[in-house]
């Protein structure tokens, strides 16, 4: 099988090079062709647990906008799709949290059936996070 | 966020002036801003996830919002017009009547929103309406002690 490093060899050279006397046409053949290929060599559902969660937080960070709507928030596709991950993904959601704290909680506990928060944190994201962390801890998920 | 990606979300602030106050911060959502504080993520129905005060309803639904407002002492009032002594909030709904966002009167007569995860900002209220909150259906006041 064709190694990432030269198939990016060969994409960036389509790509990005000016070639004269190719046509339109062929240039969008030649793309799409890419395009396949590239999907083939790395599809995200073969792509490790780590990256697949960090393209999936990249991608909920855009849908949710705006949004106070925490409801909204942890409904948006990506959000669910990380979910959807499963227990793999608890390790990569605790990591991030401890460099940049952000509403995981609902996340977590779909995932793993816990809830550690105490009550009276409840909304606070420093506490929440640092039950959280607290919990991963324990559980031997992060260091 | 960028300037930019705040009048994409809400098209009127390219022709309504707005300044960004704060940095960008996840500790707190609007609902939490318009209330005075600064700490927790209030929304209904989430808890322990968010804050909502104690025995208010917790549907996701206009008269949830104005409840948790008269919890702090607001009553519903008329507009947004600026009245001495007098502290107000706004609360905006999408187009299929859903809370979305709360915004508090500054003394200078505008207005005040923490843009969800992002930044909070001094805005008109028409500026801030037709976006991604939808409209403003209610503003509350209380007296300013």
């Amino acid at each position: 099988m064709t190694s990432l490093g030269a198939f990016d060899t060969l994409r960036l050279g389509i790509s990005t090079t000016t070639q004269t006397g190719v046509s339109g046409e062929s240039t969008s053949v030649s793309q799409a062709w890419e395009s396949a290929y590239y999907h083939f060599i790395a599809p995200i559902s073969r792509a490790p647990i780590a990256t697949r969660f960090a393209d999936l937080a990249e991608t909920w960070k855009e849908e949710r906008g705006p949004s106070s709507s925490l409801t909204e928030i942890v409904l948006q596709p990506a959000y669910q799709r990380i979910i959807g991950l499963g227990p793999r993904v608890v390790p990569s959601i605790l990591a991030e949290m401890s460099v940049s704290p952000d509403h995981w909680f609902w996340a977590l506990t779909a995932i793993t059936g816990s809830n550690p928060i105490p009550e009276e944190a409840a909304g606070d994201l420093t506490a929440m996070t640092n039950a959280w962390l607290d919990w991963g801890k324990q559980e031997g998920l992060i260091a | 966020m960028s300037r930019s990606k705040i009048v994409a979300s809400f098209p009127r602030l390219r022709s309504n002036p707005f300044y960004i106050t704060s940095p960008e911060t996840k500790q707190y959502n609007c609902i939490a801003w318009a209330a005075g504080v600064m700490d927790r993520w209030w929304w209904p129905g989430m808890k322990p996830f968010a804050y909502w005060p104690p025995n208010v309803p917790t549907r996701i639904q206009l008269d949830s919002f104005v409840a948790a407002f008269r919890s702090l002492g607001y009553d519903i009032c008329d507009s947004g017009t600026q009245e001495p002594r007098f502290a107000k909030i706004a609360l905006f709904v999408d187009s299929n009547g859903t809370p979305t966002h709360a915004a508090r009167q500054l003394p200078s007569g505008r207005w005040s929103s923490k843009l969800g995860p992002w930044e909070d900002i001094d805005h008109t209220i028409f500026g801030l309406e037709a976006g991604n909150y939808g409209i403003v259906v209610q503003y509350m006041k209380r007296p300013v002690t």
